[in-house]
């Protein structure tokens, strides 16, 4: 299988990085903090250090994302499939066979993030020392657990790769388990880091002149768990739709039918995990806004009204390519279920209602392009449109038509078999419609009510939305349990525009994760650490939307140029036998 | 060579995609946002140089995000936010149970704004001395003095604007003054202040000594709180002259020399310090 040579080549560049992460943070830092004078910045280099510093955790962070991410579905699929053993090998061995090629990229993405990351602290302890100093000095024991957490994560995933050939049978008990405890270890580097950068948002545990009361309160800070919630959800989304692409990249090159058809299962299945993940993104950000704004009124008015308003709009646009990609993606599917005819018809609908949800959620508020020009006013021709409550509306049924679309596929080439089909079927689509009209007029009264109760009627619109979704997910079980199926999915036989939206939307992503970054520390305007640390030095002000565009651009070109390279190599080791198609995989993946 | 031709084509759709998203952002209002400017307002600013220059403040920290100036609304614009326009008017005499006159009204509701919060309005906006906007004292006074201006006409000056309702507010106001040194006594070495006002018990050089016992009385004697008396005595050194010291020898130029924090530092200082100590 060529798994002795992988192991080489990934494996040790990576623990000598973890081992140099470790020395510079552990080392490093108290050094700084009992150093003194210590000077505020570097002095000008070549390249200005903020930008430095951006490309360089915008790096580190969509590399962590990638390998935080891949473990956790990976082994989700390697579990389903283990659960399948005895039952239906052949199946388990697809599944194992699919978790396995997810994690191809791991071990020298890995070796990536590590390296970014040092590279990341090296830059931030030499262009930042005053400020570094004051981090390490309040989060102290953080520092000095990160790289163990960080070394058992790196243990665990090379030896999670690495013995997947090794622990099979008898054996995949213990490799589930190092797989449990990689993602276990994975969580607590990711929070930890999360503390470190929330901290600097909505800073806790210390007192007016930033003085550490707390270091519980210093990690659990007001936007600590809305962001590791945020991260946690969109990191699968990033994952998910990169295994999607690497698939498409896979099954456009692929010699046989077979490989063809394997690779697009992948690509199906890794589209479908990003797209249900998808369902809770705007509500896990809607958290973290939610907590900013509670923390400090100034992030929502510079978010939403002010400096960064204009940010939301291209955000809202990219959000839509991503929705109406991977909802187009999926439709595209249907072309490989012969009957699905019907469920097609129904594709243009489907496109106008999320175009038509997606322009009431790019409406501005207003269309203030600085905060000097901030009126306070309401958009001067969409009005209300721009407002909380109408895009509340619009981005729930966006979620709706999305799941309704869902629904449909599970039934494409279907036919219910169970007595109460009929009866079922029509109390299910009440429930939607009952559930769209309920979001609908919630919102409604939620425009016309004071904020403190508008912000409660929206979090009613996602509690229906999620009850309506449980309940008519369950129904739509009971419906096909034993469904006759008129004919079996014909893998493979996805067009090769499918492949192209695969490839596109992890662009899409990994561009629209810079974007973010970018907002999430360009809130803090001219503050290091919001409120107590304030950014003196020459780069303290915020680009133009359009140079950070270009700078995200530059990131996101960089990112994928380094994927590419793990891609060759991880290209060169050997590949595992191919596993035959059955119609489970259908199933399954429905 | 085919395999990367085939990964190349499958990608431009991509880099078209992210290059749209590029003219996009740069096809919009662009703005490059900068740190408010440190303003220095000098001490003896008139009502109407403080408005001008408060009316600079509201906008670039951001206050009109929320708040409107809509002639003819009201109270109720179309803001998140109170509409300003004709605010003074509104408050001339504070408000009910609270600050008695508009100045105090506008200052507190700056200081704490939950403080006497608008009927139908959130809890929204932060202490204008914290983060993000964190003003100055001299720049309080100056959108004090620029709110007034919006229905009434500007009276507030640094020396008659409130102080802060608690010391840790107060505390707030007074940091951002980057040059107030630590200590007040270094303060009045600096300003060359002792050269002619001493500080022992019972020495009169060429003005009146720094004795806190001396100040209150005197204050007494023109009917003003000592706060006000020696504040006005620094920065006009005229308005109080005793016919037991040389005539206009004190400098008048103290007013444009000493930042807000800095005459309220002198100022705590002499009130509260007796001779010798």
């Amino acid at each position: 299988m060529g798994h002795t040579t992988e192991k080489d080549r990934g494996g040790k560049p990576a623990v000598v990085v973890v081992a140099l992460v470790a020395l510079l943070i552990t080392a490093t830092g108290p050094a700084l903090a009992q150093t003194a004078p210590i000077r505020d910045y570097a002095e000008p280099a070549l390249i200005d250090s903020r930008l430095a510093v951006w490309i360089a955790a915008q790096l580190h962070l969509d590399f962590a994302a990638f390998v935080l991410a891949v473990p956790m579905f990976a082994l989700a699929i390697e579990v389903f499939g283990w659960s399948r053993a005895r039952r239906d090998p052949a199946a388990a061995a697809r599944y194992d066979w699919m978790a396995h090629e997810m994690a191809r990229l791991l071990p020298a993405a890995y070796s990536l993030t590590a390296i970014s990351g040092a590279f990341l602290g090296m830059l931030l302890f030499s262009a930042y020392p005053r400020l570094m100093a004051y981090i390490t000095e309040t989060f102290g024991p953080t520092f000095a657990i990160y790289p163990l957490f960080f070394v058992a994560e790196t243990i665990c995933l090379y030896f999670w790769y690495y013995a997947w050939n090794r622990l099979q049978g008898d054996r995949k008990w213990a490799h589930i388990a190092l797989g449990f405890l990689l993602n276990v270890f994975g969580t607590i580097v990711m929070f930890i880091a999360n503390a470190w950068a929330t901290f600097m948002m909505t800073p806790g545990g210390v007192d007016e002149a930033g003085a550490l009361v707390s270091l519980y309160d210093a990690v659990w800070n007001p936007g600590w768990m809305p962001l590791n919630v945020h991260r946690l959800i969109a990191n699968i989304t990033f994952g998910a739709l990169l295994c999607a692409a690497y698939a498409a990249y896979r099954f456009l090159s692929a010699q046989t039918a077979a490989e063809r058809a394997l690779y697009d299962w992948m690509g199906y299945t890794g589209n479908l995990i990003a797209l249900f993940t998808m369902l809770f993104l705007p509500f896990a950000g809607y958290y973290f806004g939610f907590e900013l704004f509670a923390y400090s009124a100034t992030y929502g008015v510079t978010l939403m009204g002010g400096v960064l308003s204009w940010l939301f709009i291209i955000q809202a646009i990219v959000i839509a390519i991503l929705f109406i990609g991977a909802a187009y993606y999926a439709w595209l599917g249907l072309l490989r279920i012969p009957g699905s005819e019907p469920q097609r018809r129904l594709v243009p609908v489907f496109n106008v209602a999320l175009i038509a949800g997606f322009m009431v959620w790019a409406t501005p508020h207003s269309m203030a392009a600085s905060i000097e020009e901030s009126t306070g006013q309401f958009h001067p021709l969409l009005g209300a449109l721009g407002l909380m409550a109408p895009k509340m509306i619009a981005v729930t049924l966006i979620l709706v038509v999305l799941y309704v679309g869902y629904l449909l596929y599970r039934r494409a080439g279907k036919v219910p078999v169970v007595p109460w089909a009929k009866s079922g079927t029509q109390i299910e689509w009440g429930l939607i419609a009952l559930m769209a009209v309920a979001i609908f007029g919630l919102g409604i009264y939620g425009y016309f009510a004071p904020a403190d109760v508008r912000i409660r009627t929206s979090i009613w619109q996602i509690l229906v939305l999620i009850g309506g979704i449980t309940i008519t997910f369950v129904l739509d079980l009971l419906l096909l349990r034993g469904a006759e199926t008129r004919a079996s999915v014909r893998w493979g036989s996805m067009p090769r525009r499918g492949q192209y939206i695969l490839i596109l939307l992890a662009f899409v992503i990994v561009w629209l994760m810079g974007l973010m970054g970018y907002a999430r520390s360009g809130a803090r305007l001219n503050w290091h650490v919001f409120g107590l640390v304030q950014d003196t030095s020459a780069g303290a002000g915020l680009p133009t939307l359009g140079e950070a565009a270009i700078v995200v651009t530059a990131i996101t070109l960089i990112f994928f140029a380094l994927l590419g390279i793990a891609f060759a190599i991880s290209a060169l080791a050997g590949r595992d036998t191919l596993p035959e198609f059955g119609d489970e995989a259908r199933e399954a993946a429905a | 060579m085919r395999a990367l031709t085939t990964y190349a084509g499958a990608t431009l759709p991509a880099l078209l995609v992210l290059g749209f998203f590029v003219w996009f952002a740069n096809w919009i209002p662009q703005t490059r946002w900068e740190p408010p400017k440190i303003r220095q307002i000098n001490a003896g600013a008139s009502p109407d140089e403080l408005a001008v220059l408060g009316q600079a403040i509201v906008r670039e920290r951001g206050c009109m995000a929320c708040h409107t100036i809509e002639p003819g609304a009201g109270i109720e614009g179309r803001g998140r936010g109170p509409n300003l326009d004709g605010l003074a008017a509104r408050r001339a005499n504070g408000v009910e149970g609270g600050a008695a006159s508009l100045v105090a009204y506008l200052t507190e509701s700056l200081y704490t704004p939950g403080a006497w919060l608008v009927e139908g309005y959130a809890n929204i906006m932060p202490s204008s001395i914290k983060a993000p906007a964190k003003l100055s004292r001299e720049e309080v006074a100056a959108v004090v003095a620029y709110l007034e201006s919006l229905g009434g006409t500007p009276s507030v000056t640094l020396a008659t604007l409130p102080a802060p309702p608690d010391a840790s507010a107060a505390a707030a106001a007074a940091a951002p003054a980057e040059a107030v040194p630590a200590e007040p006594g270094a303060m009045l070495e600096a300003f060359d202040c002792l050269g002619c006002h001493s500080q022992e018990p019972g020495e009169v050089l060429v003005g009146p000594p720094f004795e806190a016992a001396i100040l209150r009385a005197a204050a007494q004697a023109q009917g003003i709180d000592p706060v006000t008396y020696v504040m006005r005595s620094i920065v006009d050194p005229r308005a109080f002259e005793s016919a037991d010291f040389p005539a206009e020898t004190m400098p008048d130029d103290y007013g444009a020399r000493l930042n807000a924090a800095q005459l309220f530092a002198i100022t705590d200082y002499l009130i509260t310090r007796e001779g010798g100590q």
